[in-house]
């Protein structure tokens, strides 16, 4: 044979080489894990981990017409293990197909796991493998992590994405609740200055009747995944919750607003007249000044906005009259700080990263403090926060005016 | 003799020295200032270049071998370039199994090493085997490829937010030692004092003039690139996480996510470090190569295909990835690499610097320059 034919050949069969034979993966041999949700088993001191895995025939078959197959679009799988890996690894004790984790959106913690055991080893194992992806969700649950696959959702067939969509909108449109990677959540845990927080994850309703495909039939829901509290982590331990208030404020501390609705009193004669305030735009500043007793950060928060309801009878029209508003929404968002600093400093920990602008602001003030055991109480803020109300939106002058001649 | 034209030596020095260290944060022992190590290490590495050209022009149409054959004597100056042969081939064999193990930790973990080595040394071995010309001519084109890749990379880690730039703070929080210390000699000997290479293929130049120019261009705008690299590296995963990661500017690929469906980067990633990997390891193996070729008499193909299979064999040296990564990074970066890279090169250019004070006679010798005619005529 000529050189001319043998090149080819021998081309041909490093093609076959390269194809990655001894990995390669059949579409039709892995099973799809949307979500992961992590128990404990504390008697037995074994991980229980629980896979809702896609069914691909059930979702390709549904075209239009809702969910209206007659098969659960996932399924779950729990098993148990002395370490995560191992119980994953026991899943293939009943699945047919391997699983795949390429395209798990959300990761799913117990309350009891994250107290007593912590996410140190679990971190490791999420970060550490190839397939695992960095972007999922992190929550918290305060019951059965498993349960919260089980749940019905309804426009989405797969729950795993639909939580994930969840907190991503809410993270949008709402800033008490942040979207938490695990990226972002172990670079919180690692970080010495700073202390990690996860958004709570809930049924509210009756899970059983949610369950199962039938639930989908009914037009109200017998229950819904909600987004609640803020898990708040010390080193690697949950050691509290902070409400809603609270987290508003810890969104407002670490810069993190986006968009967010304010709710203030427009009277202050009566204080049950709520008006809203959208904010549009904001920025927070930390500035740490050192003084001799201690460090004085100086919270400086800026909210634009529009004003999206007005329940009072007012005279928008007059600029002074803004500014009385303006001083009330700024008060509002005064009180939530002030509810996250009494909570951080209650707990001791330190979810704003408020150490770390110390630390990457006045380094030399940084080392004092990190010797400290309580390093919050050594820290005074001052709040200097400046809303202001871009425009009224579509109304002019509140509705309400229109009533007051006939009052 | 063959030839290199200015572009390609551009493009070759900004590829070889890119190579595997975007992969790599170097430096990480100083937390937050790691990329000024790398900056730290790219000045002193500046000044070591300046020292190569300036052997290179004291020598102008010689490789590295009839160099130092030149200049320390017949036996000492091939005991040395025996020595230099050696090191190449293993800096070629560092590469190799760098890569080898870095597709099998994350992509291909079950198929086995040898293959993948054996896919990648008969790649390089078929470049070798074709001589100075086409290699040079093979990454000219690819430097265009891999620089808007790595383009496309900043543009997306800029239009996701990732990029927190106040996690470099504080800068230089325990002061300067730490960097200095971080960065000399590791940083010089790994990506910048590997340079020295180039001393084999300088002297294929076709125009002498622009050699310093040229050169020093290239390693500053390569020493930019990574320093932006560096930087983006801690900015996006924090030193925290960064420091430990085995392949951090994987894990901040990994990150990107644009608009739902521009997400799982990383085979870009490992497309653009087999690229600079592919460069710097056929680089080294054709370097020496090319020394043999001076030493022994043989047909370059022989030779080529003698030395590939060498450097496939000591590839297996390494019981796992971890070993080969500490005796490079812990051992070879500072104790071995030097050697070759500052102590032997220093010691060329002040010979050189001496014999040129000292012993004009033999200068005018050796070098029959316009310096000379001119004497003559006056």
């Amino acid at each position: 044979m000529d050189r001319n034919r043998i090149i080819p050949i021998v081309m041909l069969i490093f093609l076959l080489l390269l194809s990655g034979c001894w990995d390669s993966n059949e579409l039709n041999s892995l099973s799809f894990v949307a979500a992961t949700a992590i128990d404990r088993d504390e008697d037995r001191k074994q991980w229980v981990i629980s896979f809702q895995v896609v069914i691909p025939q059930a979702i390709a078959t549904q075209t239009g017409g809702g969910a209206g197959g007659s098969q659960s679009p996932v399924t779950i799988f729990s098993t148990r293990g002395r370490t995560i890996r191992e119980a994953m690894q026991n899943a293939s004790l009943e699945t047919s197909r391997t699983l795949f984790f390429g395209h798990n959106s959300v990761l799913i913690m117990n309350e009891g796991v994250a107290r007593t055991e912590g996410v140190k080893q679990m971190l490791d194992f999420f970060l550490r493998p190839i397939e695992s992806r960095e972007t999922m969700s992190v929550l918290l649950t305060k019951g059965k992590a498993s349960d919260l696959l089980e749940v019905f959702i309804p426009l989405e067939k797969i729950n795993g994405n639909a939580i994930q969509r969840v907190i991503e909108q809410s993270h949008d449109k709402l800033s008490q609740v942040q979207n938490i990677k695990l990226i972002d959540f172990a670079t919180m845990v690692a970080d010495p200055n700073s202390d990690a927080k996860v958004p709570e994850v809930r049924i509210s309703g009756n899970k059983q009747s949610q369950s199962s495909l039938d639930a989908l039939k009914s037009t109200r829901s017998k229950a819904v995944i909600k987004l609640g509290d803020l898990g708040v982590f010390r080193h690697d331990k949950l050691i509290g919750w902070m409400n809603r208030r609270e987290s508003r404020g810890v969104a407002w501390l670490s810069n993190e607003v986006s968009q967010m609705i304010i709710v203030f009193p427009c009277d202050e004669r009566n204080p049950d007249q709520l008006s809203s305030f959208a904010v549009i735009k904001s920025s927070t500043e930390l500035d740490p000044k050192v003084h001799a007793d201690g460090i004085v950060m100086d919270v400086r928060v800026k909210a634009e906005g529009v004003l999206d309801e007005m329940s009072c009878p007012m005279k928008l029209k007059d600029p002074d009259v803004i500014k009385v508003l303006e001083r009330a929404i700024e008060d509002e968002i005064k009180e939530e700080i002030q509810a996250a600093w009494s909570k951080m400093r209650e707990l001791n920990a330190d979810v704003a990263g408020i150490r770390n602008v110390i630390h990457r602001k006045q380094p030399v003030a940084w080392r004092k403090l990190s010797q400290s055991k309580q390093p919050l109480e050594q820290i005074e803020i001052r709040m200097h926060v400046k809303a202001s109300i871009e425009n009224t939106n579509m109304l002019y002058q509140p509705f309400s005016n229109m009533l007051e001649p006939k009052q | 003799m063959e030839k290199i034209d200015k572009y390609q030596l551009i493009a070759m020095t900004i590829l070889f020295i890119i190579g595997s260290s975007p992969l790599y944060q170097l430096g990480i022992e100083v937390n937050q200032d790691a990329w000024l190590v790398m900056l730290t290490g790219m000045l002193a590495g500046l000044l070591l270049l300046f020292v190569y050209i300036y052997i290179q022009k004291r020598n102008a149409d010689k490789s590295l071998y009839q160099i130092l054959k030149r200049h320390f004597g017949r036996w000492i100056g091939t005991l040395l370039a025996v020595a230099y042969i050696f090191y190449f081939v293993y800096e070629s064999m560092r590469n190799t199994r760098e890569f080898g193990d870095i597709i099998n930790v994350a992509f291909l973990p079950s198929t086995p090493l040898f293959l993948l080595m054996l896919i990648m040394i008969v790649l390089s071995g078929y470049a070798v085997s074709k001589g100075i010309e086409v290699f040079f001519r093979v990454v000219e084109f690819l430097l265009p490829i891999t620089l808007i890749g790595y383009l496309l990379l900043v543009i997306m880690f800029v239009s996701t937010n990732l990029i927190h730039l106040e996690r470099l703070l504080p800068i230089l929080e325990n002061g300067v030692m730490p960097v200095i210390k971080a960065a000399i000699p590791k940083v010089i000997s790994f990506p910048f004092g590997q340079v020295v290479v180039f001393l084999v293929f300088w002297n294929h130049l076709n125009n002498r003039k622009v050699l310093t120019k040229v050169t020093v261009l290239s390693y500053l705008f390569v020493g930019m690139f990574l320093l932006v690299f560096s930087i983006l590296n801690l900015a996006i995963l924090d030193p925290t996480i960064t420091s430990i990661s085995t392949l951090p500017m994987l894990r901040s690929v990994r990150l990107i996510q644009i608009a739902n469906f521009l997400e799982r980067l990383d085979p870009i990633i490992m497309m653009l470090i087999y690229i600079g990997i592919f460069v710097k390891m056929t680089a080294f193996y054709m370097a020496a190569v090319l020394g043999l070729s001076q030493l022994i008499k043989m047909n370059h193909k022989m030779l080529t295909l003698a030395v590939g299979g060498f450097i496939y064999a000591i590839s297996f040296i390494s019981p796992n990835l971890i070993h080969h990564l500490w005796v490079g990074f812990e051992q070879n970066l500072k104790y071995h690499f030097p050697i070759f890279q500052i102590y032997v090169p220093l010691l060329l250019a002040m010979i050189i610097m001496l014999r040129s004070l000292f012993s004009p006679k033999r200068k005018r010798g050796t070098r029959p320059s316009p310096v000379a005619k001119k004497n003559g005529q006056t």
